[in-house]
């Protein structure tokens, strides 16, 4: 039988996963409950990012609805873990 | 066998830059989102001028070049949603225009964004079958005449063009591994939802609604859901590459270049990263035209040309993706 390896993603890697793909700068401070309208590094392209990190990082899918129901960082972190299993 | 031989690219001569663009939306100038999309100017076709002439200058510059071409076709293609007339086709008006003769065939066809490989699949076709032995094959594109003035995304991201191209015989060169593929349930990503048979234009066809996606979409102009169309990329295309390589019985280090169709840089590198291509085989060239649909992969193959980067003996992967949603890909063996 093959040995499984359970995988958990921290938040401190989401993070800087997150400040990779969105070029977020060290001294912008990310709020996991700010919402992500209300910040200025967001935007419907950087929702494209994240469906795009997901994948390569993390090998699961998320879809631009999934997206639209994750309205703080926090969220999208709870999705990529739900996801991840 | 077959090879794509000469190759004419035509731009309107309208340019509108991104200087232009944060004139019209002064807001979107301190976003980062236009930057990551590697866009800094796009041609639009003029008021007055008529799509297919865009086209018949792309062809006149290819027999500019090479006289001999205007005796030596005998098959021609024209791609493009905006033909001429209802009937006949388009290729029929180019046909005369061109002054080819008489026992040419004509006929239109298109496929968006994936418009591409169907050509020379269809192309390599005729030649396989003896029909023909140089087929001229016709693309552009002027969807930016079907963009509402509003619409900040898709006035960034597309250009107008057309190009002109040659698809002949050869004893060397073959283009083989050709897959396809065509998922309607999520054709809304990427419509124009009023205007022809099954809703012609109406008097709501220019009043905004928000549409499933939470976007407000007008009837009657070009709509695309930028998030659904990344999904369906992310999706389709990399199990696409796999299927052609397969098929050609090569792996991604056989492959010379990746030609995709050029959507954005943003989305191209997105792709390359998750399907584990060698970014520096994924031309990426859409700076100074934007999303030219039907013409992004051979202004590839005209720009690799002139740098005589394209030599005998390499192995070209093609792939297009875009409205239908459809998606194809094949492999030139030059």
């Amino acid at each position: 039988m093959e040995n499984l390896i359970l995988y958990k993603m921290t938040w401190e890697e989401f993070e800087a996963n997150i400040r990779d793909v969105l070029e977020i700068e060290d001294g912008v401070v990310l709020n996991r409950d700010e919402i992500l309208e209300d910040t200025e590094f967001w935007s419907s392209m950087h929702a494209l990012l994240v469906m795009a990190m997901a994948e390569s990082e993390y090998n699961v899918s998320i879809t631009g609805e999934d997206l639209r129901k994750s309205s703080t960082l926090g969220n999208i972190y709870e999705l990529l873990k739900s996801k991840i299993g | 066998m077959s090879k794509i031989s000469e190759i004419a690219i035509y731009f309107p001569k309208k340019v509108f830059t991104n200087e232009d663009f944060f004139k019209l939306f002064p807001d979107e100038r301190d976003s980062k989102t236009w930057g990551k999309l590697g866009i800094n100017q796009r041609h639009i076709i003029g008021e007055q001028e008529v799509p297919s002439d865009m086209g018949l200058l792309a062809a006149k510059k290819l027999f500019l070049e090479n006289p001999s071409l205007r005796g030596e076709v005998d098959y021609l293609i024209f791609s493009g949603h905006e033909r001429d007339h209802y009937t006949p086709v388009t290729a029929s008006f180019l046909q005369k225009k061109l002054g080819l003769a008489t026992n040419v065939g004509c006929i239109d066809m298109h496929q968006g964004c994936a418009s591409f490989v169907h050509l020379l699949a269809h192309a390599d076709g005729l030649i396989q079958i003896g029909a023909a032995n140089k087929v001229l094959i016709i693309t552009l594109s002027s969807l930016t005449n079907q963009f509402h003035e509003k619409d900040k995304s898709n006035r960034f991201m597309f250009g107008d063009a057309a190009t002109a191209f040659i698809i002949e015989k050869s004893e060397e060169s073959k283009i083989e591994s050709y897959c396809f593929g065509n998922d309607a349930e999520s054709n809304d990503n990427i419509i124009i939802l009023d205007g022809e048979h099954r809703t012609p234009i109406n008097e709501k066809s220019y009043d905004s609604f928000t549409n499933r996606f939470g976007q407000e979409q007008w009837p009657g102009y070009f709509y695309q859901n930028g998030a659904g169309v990344f999904r369906f990329i992310l999706d389709r295309v990399p199990n696409t590459i796999d299927e052609a390589l397969t098929k050609s019985n090569l792996t991604r280090e056989d492959i010379d270049f990746y030609l995709f169709h050029q959507p954005n840089a943003m989305v191209l590198k997105a792709l390359s990263k998750i399907a584990k291509l060698d970014e520096e085989k994924l031309i990426i060239d859409l700076e100074d035209c934007g999303n030219t649909v039907s013409v992004s992969i051979p202004i590839l193959i005209h720009n690799l040309k002139k740098q005589k980067k394209i030599n005998p003996n390499m192995n070209i992967l093609f792939c297009g993706f875009g409205t239908g949603m459809s998606w194809n890909a094949c492999i030139w063996k030059t």
